[in-house]
């Protein structure tokens, strides 16, 4: 009983969803109500999370964990930007300006230390990884577009190269295709078996 | 300058050196800097998920009991009130049901968009490439445009081989036509993984390049 | 043997329910080092006793008798699921036991602690505690072994093929056991064997089994059959204190780690009988317990002195610390839930966690043997820590040397690619009369990315004085849409509408799912002035992943007619949304940088030479990489020509 209730639920609420989408004419008011549903119990499950975050930080204070600094520092900007959005309100312009001076060139850098990182990986790929049509492939195409975004071949401004570029350029939509219908097929099954009830994600 | 935005830009330029520290190793100040990214950004969500969500969504129409919206709101209250019996160890197992909720709506929602946005039209697409209207031009055929069509063609499906089959090529060995078309689906595979390393590449030197030309504007305005 | 309260009839002791007249019996699940009042008392009295006389009285096998009785007549309350979970903490947490049982209890704790010299100097005491611990070990081996030959011969079996034994029990607790600590250790044993004895892992284990199986077997201290790895270091005590329910005739069923001499190891498990203890094997179990229960009493012969003694017995050795003895004892293991009741146990099955763990280990090892193995990695971690520094500072040098001497901030103009084109014919095709929606769907990090193409379109829009609202699906996206807005400074500006849930909001919102049902209105996530999508000519995406992309081609342009959604993008989602536009799902796109050029914004501000400067640093870095590893490959080949 303890365990088939969850599965009852994602069976039904998923079959239910999919009947609607189907019969959307005579179901839809009410798959619009589910739907709205799930929009509130999965801004719950955001809650939840923080919260979970926030409780097992708490306790990394209290019970002086290594690394508890950073548990005071994380709960202080919580806090703050918690209060503030809560207090000013989270359309507050001068709320926003904050929240974006500090979380903007927080992420911004982080995405830039990327870019750092990845030219020693550019160096490591073959030595790591050796000659295979794969990594052959990946060199090759890396330094192709590469040259294209130096602007270096359009310099040339001969037509024919540009016919070529045209058509290279072209080429990672091959893979990029397969790829796709791969992690498609991969989720419709995944989904097919969500709704037959042999995968649960829910259980873990 | 104004004293908030001398604040703002100063705090913004020690956060950045604070990330940027990363390349002499993991520290400290990349560790605090880190946290403050975390703390702030999920107090904001926090904010705007209450605000935005909880408050209009389910304390609102809780408050004009016999309403149809009072009914309604009742359902979601109960999966709410489950998923927050979360947070206790011993009780976490209630919280499986709006989960699972969830993942069944998600699963409806998956199995229907993906087959209809994903798989059927990139499907359609392969093969519309070998359409009559397509490969002739003036009663004449269209070698291009055959060529083109079965290169994708080909492209895809041993793309798709080598994304299904590429432990079993690997342990089991597949003979003369498998490993040629395993290695056709590497190719393409490597094309496509070239050209989405340099997207990232370009992408994350752009947000490096604007960084830094950031804080080179704001020391150069202070001087 | 244990008296009905209600008619006065015999019932075996561990009996819950009286097969006379069907009545509860009371409680049965209690600890028996919890002792009632009324034993504390009768305890406290021979609590002088010494420990070389409760020993005596032990062999002799009446000191047992009034706890046991105390246990099953007290009103004690059956423990909880949680005391199942925690006994040891509850036993321990218990001074008040008889003086007698807290000296062994000390003893024990004495020797937990103790090193290998103070096991050296055990006492006459310890060793004639030991020895007669061991000594009731093997009888008890015996008389099990006994008992399995003859519960295969003699007991018949019903029509379903369930034996006679396996009746009795069932009969005895007609309920099943979910109400009880031992049901609720079986429940999770059961949860436990789903989630750990996977079909997978019992062919990776049996193929294991096949090959190691004579490392395993040295390793085979745990429970018996049915003994689910880990359970023994989990419940230890719940499974003792379960034990007084325990049917005699069960017992065959036991398995241990003891070496038999009448029974050598290597015949007693068996790899051949691992596909009947799978699941599958549990199955029948289910339906079977449907069945009507048998009235019939059963087991009503007296136990054997070791049957009354064992019971009483496991608290106490497991107290002492002798974990092992109890093991053997465990109820769990003998519980109608065994699918064979024969000596003969799956060998997969006798192995603890840890175990488990170990033997997985050891297995990876021989694996590994003479493959590339970690440690190697260890030792490159070092000088990459050092090559990644020293490349990213050339990097980052050579970017900051540029931008200070020589930023060129103009962006050169380039040939517009094919999608870019098909964006900008999209957006040329809007007139006054029609309905645009902004939709900002990219995180803080790319957002300077994202902001050098978007005030281009934006102001192209109010040019051609279309309208246009503002919808987003992030909460950072509430900041970053009005430091977007204050960059491009519109002629009206529209307020920022946010939409919660992801997919979930997304599909009402293609479909204009209102807030109105048949049965009354509910409180909608739909932002008020954007109710359905179909409304507006042209969807304008600004998103900076594939993943967001793929979410709104899936969940929205199905409803839409086709080439409604044109997509502002980062040049690392260009790839991805390639097929998207092939098969004519997006009107357009506009990719970062590249196509920011093609669309002729030369105003636009941006270093673009320090960006050429990092792709140049790149580009040299790949060839680098390329041209170092062929040398290596080339002085490898003259190494082996060498030694050839």
């Amino acid at each position: 009983m303890k365990k088939g209730l969850p599965i009852a639920v994602a069976i039904l609420s998923g079959l239910f969803v999919l009947a609607g989408l189907i019969f959307q004419p005579y179901l839809g008011p009410y798959l619009g109500l589910v739907l709205n549903w799930a929009v509130i119990v999965g801004s719950m499950a955001l809650l939840v999370a923080i919260a979970s975050l926030i409780i097992y930080h708490a306790r990394s204070i209290l019970t002086a964990r290594k690394g508890f600094i950073f548990s005071i520092v994380i709960l202080a900007s919580f806090g703050l930007s918690l209060v503030g959005g809560l207090w000013l309100g989270v359309d507050n312009p001068a709320y926003l300006k904050w929240v974006g001076a500090i979380q903007r060139p927080l992420e911004v850098s982080l995405l830039g230390l990327v870019a750092l990182i990845m030219t020693s990986a550019a160096v490591q790929v073959f030595r790591n990884r050796g000659w295979s049509p794969l990594t052959v492939s990946f060199g090759l195409s890396a330094i192709f577009f590469l040259l294209i975004a130096l602007g270096l071949l359009q310099t040339l401004e001969v037509p024919q190269i540009a016919t070529v570029i045209g058509y290279i350029r072209q080429l990672p939509l091959v893979g990029a295709r397969g790829l796709l219908i791969g992690v498609a097929i991969g989720a419709v099954m995944m989904a097919i078996r969500v709704l037959l009830g042999s995968e649960r994600p829910y259980s873990d | 300058m104004s004293s908030v935005d001398l604040a703002l830009g100063l705090v913004g330029v020690a956060l950045t050196i604070m990330i940027f520290s990363y390349i002499l190793g993991d520290n400290l100040f990349f560790r605090v800097g880190l946290y403050v990214l975390i703390g702030v950004a999920a107090g904001f969500s926090a904010a705007v998920v209450i605000t935005k969500v909880i408050i209009p969504l389910l304390y609102v129409p809780l408050r004009t009991p016999g309403t149809p919206a009072f009914y309604w709101a009742l359902v979601p209250l109960v999966l709410c009130a489950l998923l927050a019996l979360m947070l206790s160890p011993r009780l976490s197992q209630a919280g499986k049901i709006p989960l699972a909720f969830l993942s069944g709506v998600l699963a409806a929602l998956a199995l229907f968009g993906v087959s209809r946005g994903t798989l059927a039209p990139q499907l359609l697409a392969t093969i519309g490439r070998f359409s009559p209207a397509l490969l002739m031009q003036a009663s004449q055929i269209n070698w291009a445009g055959v060529i083109e069509g079965v290169l994708i063609l080909l492209g895809v499906i041993a793309t798709l081989f080598f994304f299904h089959h590429r432990q079993q090529v690997k342990q089991v060995g597949g003979g003369s036509l498998l490993d040629g078309m395993s290695s056709v689906g590497q190719i393409f595979m490597g094309i496509t993984f070239g050209a989405l390393f340099i997207g990232l590449y370009m992408t994350a030197l752009v947000a490096l390049i604007s960084q830094l030309n950031w804080v080179k504007d704001f020391i150069t305005s202070l001087l | 043997m244990t008296v009905c309260p209600h008619c006065g009839g015999k019932n075996l002791p561990h009996a819950t329910r009286c097969v006379h007249c069907g009545e509860e019996m009371g409680a049965f699940f209690a600890f028996d080092a919890q002792g009632t009042p009324e034993d504390e008392n009768a305890e406290s009295q021979g609590g002088s006793d010494s420990i070389s006389e409760v020993l005596r009285s032990l062999r002799e096998g009446d000191v047992f008798e009034p706890i046991l009785g105390a246990a099953s007549e007290s009103p004690q309350e059956e423990p909880t699921e949680d005391e199942s979970v925690e006994p040891e903490v509850t036993n321990s947490e218990q001074p008040s036991g008889p003086e007698w049982l807290r000296r062994i209890r000390q003893k024990a704790q004495q020797e937990e602690n103790g090193t290998a010299e103070n096991r050296d100097e055990l006492s006459a005491v310890d060793r004639e505690f030991n020895d007669w611990i061991a000594r009731i070990r093997e009888k008890t081996q015996r008389e099990a072994l006994n008992q399995a030959r003859a519960a295969d011969t003699a007991m018949p079996a019903d029509a379903s093929g369930t034996p006679e034994w396996l009746r009795k029990v069932r009969a005895l607790n007609p309920q099943g056991q979910d109400d009880s600590t031992d049901g609720a250790a079986i429940g999770n044993e059961a949860d436990e064997w789903e989630m750990e004895w996977t079909d997978e892992r019992l062919r990776a284990l049996r193929e294991k089994a096949l090959l190691e199986e004579p490392e395993i077997e040295q390793t085979r201290p745990g429970p018996g059959p049915g003994g689910e790895p880990g359970l023994a270091e989990e419940g230890i005590v719940a499974a003792a204190a379960g034990a007084v329910e325990l049917p005699t005739e069960t017992r065959p069923a036991e398995f241990h780690n003891i070496p038999d001499e009448e029974e050598p190891a290597e015949s007693l498990p068996a790899a051949k009988a691992l596909p009947e203890v799978t699941e599958p094997a549990l199955e029948p179990e289910a339906e079977e317990e449907e069945t009507p229960p048998s009235t019939e009493p059963a087991g009503e012969e007296a136990p054997t002195k070791i049957e009354e003694e064992t019971p009483a017995l496991e608290p106490i050795l497991e107290q002492a610390g002798l974990a092992s003895g109890v093991e053997n004892l465990n109820p769990v293991e003998v519980t109608p839930d065994e699918p064979k009741p024969t000596g003969d146990a799956p060998s997969d099955l006798m192995l603890l966690r840890t175990q488990k763990d170990f033997a997985a280990l050891l297995k990876s090892m021989i694996y590994q043997e003479g493959t590339h193995s970690s440690p190697a990695k260890a030792t490159k971690a070092e000088p990459a820590g050092i090559s990644r520094f020293v490349l990213a500072m050339l990097l980052l040098a050579a970017l900051i040397a540029t931008l200070i001497i020589s930023p060129g901030n103009v962006v050169p103009s380039r040939m517009p690619t094919e999608a870019a084109s098909a964006f900008a014919d999209a957006l040329g095709a809007l007139g006054a009369q029609d309905q645009v929606l902004l939709v900002t769907d990219y995180q803080a990090a790319t957002s300077t990315e994202m902001e050098l193409l978007l005030p281009t379109v934006l102001k192209q829009l109010d040019a051609q004085q279309v309208t246009w609202d503002v919808l987003t699906t992030q909460p950072s996206g509430l900041w970053l849409t009005e430091a977007l807005l204050e960059k491009v400074d519109p002629n009206n500006k529209p307020s920022v509408n946010y939409l919660p849930g992801g997919s979930f909001g997304l599909v009402p919102l293609a479909n204009g799912l209102g807030s109105q049902t048949p049965l009354g209105e509910y409180a909608s996530a739909l932002p008020q002035g954007i109710q359905d999508l179909r409304d507006y000519d042209l969807i304008l995406l600004a998103c900076d992943s594939e993943l967001q992309a793929r979410t709104w081609m899936e969940q929205v342009a199905p409803w839409l007619p086709p080439g409604r959604i044109a997509v502002v993008s980062t040049m690392q989602t260009a790839p991805m949304l390639a097929p998207y536009y092939d098969s004519g799902q997006i009107a357009g796109y506009l990719a970062g940088l590249e196509d920011q050029a093609g669309e002729g914004a030369e105003s636009a501000y941006f270093p673009a030479r320090v960006f050429q400067v990092g792709l140049l640093v790149l580009l040299v870095l790949l060839l680098l990489g390329m041209i170092v590893k062929a040398d290596q490959d080339t002085l490898q080949q003259i190494e082996k020509r060498g030694e050839e």
